[in-house]
């Protein structure tokens, strides 16, 4: 009987058309990356509606409003601690997800539109971060702002939409608070959802080790094992949460810088030393590279063993990067803005 | 200069220095005593409500009830909305380089203290996340 209902509510609801087969390397964490990344998305979705209802977005009482939400609020720091720490797991899963897209070429043909909305996303959630960042407004959101500003100035007509100039009276706290619950979402979600399109349109890409195909499951166990790690990524999350406090310093006082960023810009920072313009340069090139990509490498294999300028390329890069956050986080800075 | 040009010329400069006001006097147009109006904001949806209470009570300053953040609260210190030119300090020693400056106390990660209100059901929802997730392992779904 209960066989039956099932079967009726599938065929009402027409979930037969999740029945469809993949091959069943797509359960394995390398190539859940991108599920990952979606349930964290998912999290930050629903703690952001709870946290929009506590914050204030006002320069004047934003950074006191979080700091009533950590201290005043029933489990608001809990609530805080899930929206920063799924931000944190995203940018793992995320930047894990595109290495294994990388390593296993499966940017080429056909799959380069799913490759350039993968980019596409990846941009979207550093604004998103950014965005989020300078929120709490305390002394590491000005400085940031006050960074983003500078690159702004420096984009002429196009950076002066980013500026007060745009919208004078406005403060930039409100535009950026509505970018971040409004409009960055709002973007995010259809290019989010052409990505999961060309995903089941083009088929998930062939396993290194057996480019011709193997053996192949249903959809629905696919997504059961999505659900899975899903749940471990909610778990991660809450224990990172109940364990460790997101940082929330005192309101910013203006015209000095102290802090440093989050560690997922401090490259950037840290390229920023060596020369101010980088600032700008850097995110331009990397940017231009990885949209590059599948236009650039249209070779047939697609072991990374049998790869090697592809791999020493992202060998340099992560290097490079990592090196970068680490000098970033023990270096002075000494330029000037 | 004859008699009858110095009259002409008389009467052409009585009209000319006459004072345009009475002049327009009938055109219909009156002027009235310049007032330094105050701008106001009324329909505006900037404008703010003074509502007088039956007691002649204004709003102004109160906290009224539900508000956290009031007109008096702690927050009505002025912050510019664009930042300012930066001063850049040691990031090490927090030590000013060339003269005083106000001590920054920078935010880093802390561990949550376990007074935290809601501490326990923070807990129970994280032993739970856990539980789902061990449930599903168990089950392992699609191998």
């Amino acid at each position: 009987m209960a066989n039956g209902l099932l079967e009726t509510l599938k065929d009402r609801l027409g979930l037969g058309v999740l029945d469809y087969e993949v091959e069943e390397h797509a359960n394995s964490i390398p190539y859940s990356l991108g599920g990952m990344t979606t349930a964290s998305f998912i999290l930050l979705i629903l703690s952001g509606f709870l946290l929009a209802q506590f914050y204030t977005p006002d320069p004047e009482r934003a950074n006191q409003s979080v700091h009533y939400l950590m201290d005043q609020i029933y489990l608001g720091w809990f609530l805080r601690g899930i929206h920063f720490w799924s931000a944190e797991v995203l940018t793992v899963t995320m930047m894990l997800h595109l290495v294994r897209v990388y390593l296993t070429a499966s940017y080429r043909a056909p799959r380069e539109i799913n490759w350039l909305t993968g980019v596409g996303l990846l941009l979207l959630m550093v604004v998103m971060l950014f965005t989020g960042t300078v929120l709490k407004w305390d002394q590491e959101a000005y400085e940031a702002l006050d960074h983003f500003l500078w690159v702004a100035e420096r984009m002429g007509i196009f950076g002066l939409p980013l500026t007060e100039k745009f919208a004078q009276g406005v403060p930039l706290l409100n535009r950026i608070y509505m970018a971040h619950i409004s409009m960055l979402p709002i973007v995010i979600l259809p290019v989010l959802g052409l990505h999961l399109f060309y995903m089941k349109y083009h088929k998930i890409s062939p396993h290194p080790d057996n480019p011709q195909g193997g053996r192949k499951i249903k959809f629905t166990q696919h997504m059961a094992y999505l659900q899975r790690a899903g749940a471990g990524v909610f778990m991660l999350i809450c224990l990172l949460a109940l364990t460790i406090a997101p940082p929330l310093g005192d309101k910013a006082i203006l015209g000095l810088e102290v802090t440093k960023p989050p560690w997922q810009f401090v490259w950037l920072y840290a390229l920023e030393n060596l020369w101010v313009p980088f600032l700008v340069v850097a995110p331009l090139v990397l940017t231009l590279i990885l949209v590059a990509i599948p236009f650039v490498d249209r070779g047939k294999e697609i072991h990374w063993k049998k790869r090697p300028l592809a791999i020493f390329v992202l060998a340099i890069l992560v290097i490079a990067i990592v090196g970068l956050i680490i000098w970033g986080k023990v270096t002075t800075m000494t330029h000037e803005m | 200069m004859p008699k009858s040009s110095f009259s002409a010329l008389l009467l052409g400069l009585l009209f000319t220095v006459w004072p345009a006001g009475p002049a327009g006097a009938h055109t219909g147009h009156k002027e009235e005593p310049v007032k330094a109006e105050k701008p106001t904001v009324e329909g505006s949806i900037y404008a703010v409500e003074e509502e007088e209470s039956e007691h002649g009570v204004t709003t102004e300053g109160v906290d009224l009830p539900g508000s956290s953040f009031s007109r008096t609260d702690i927050f009505s210190e002025e912050i510019p909305m664009t930042p300012e030119p930066m001063q850049h300090m040691d990031h090490g020693s927090m030590l000013p380089m060339e003269h005083k400056m106000p001590e920054v106390k920078l935010a880093e990660h802390e561990w949550v203290s376990t007074g935290q209100k809601g501490y326990g059901a923070a807990a129970a929802i994280t032993l739970l996340s856990g539980l789902v997730f061990g449930f599903l392992s168990f089950k392992r779904p699609g191998g």
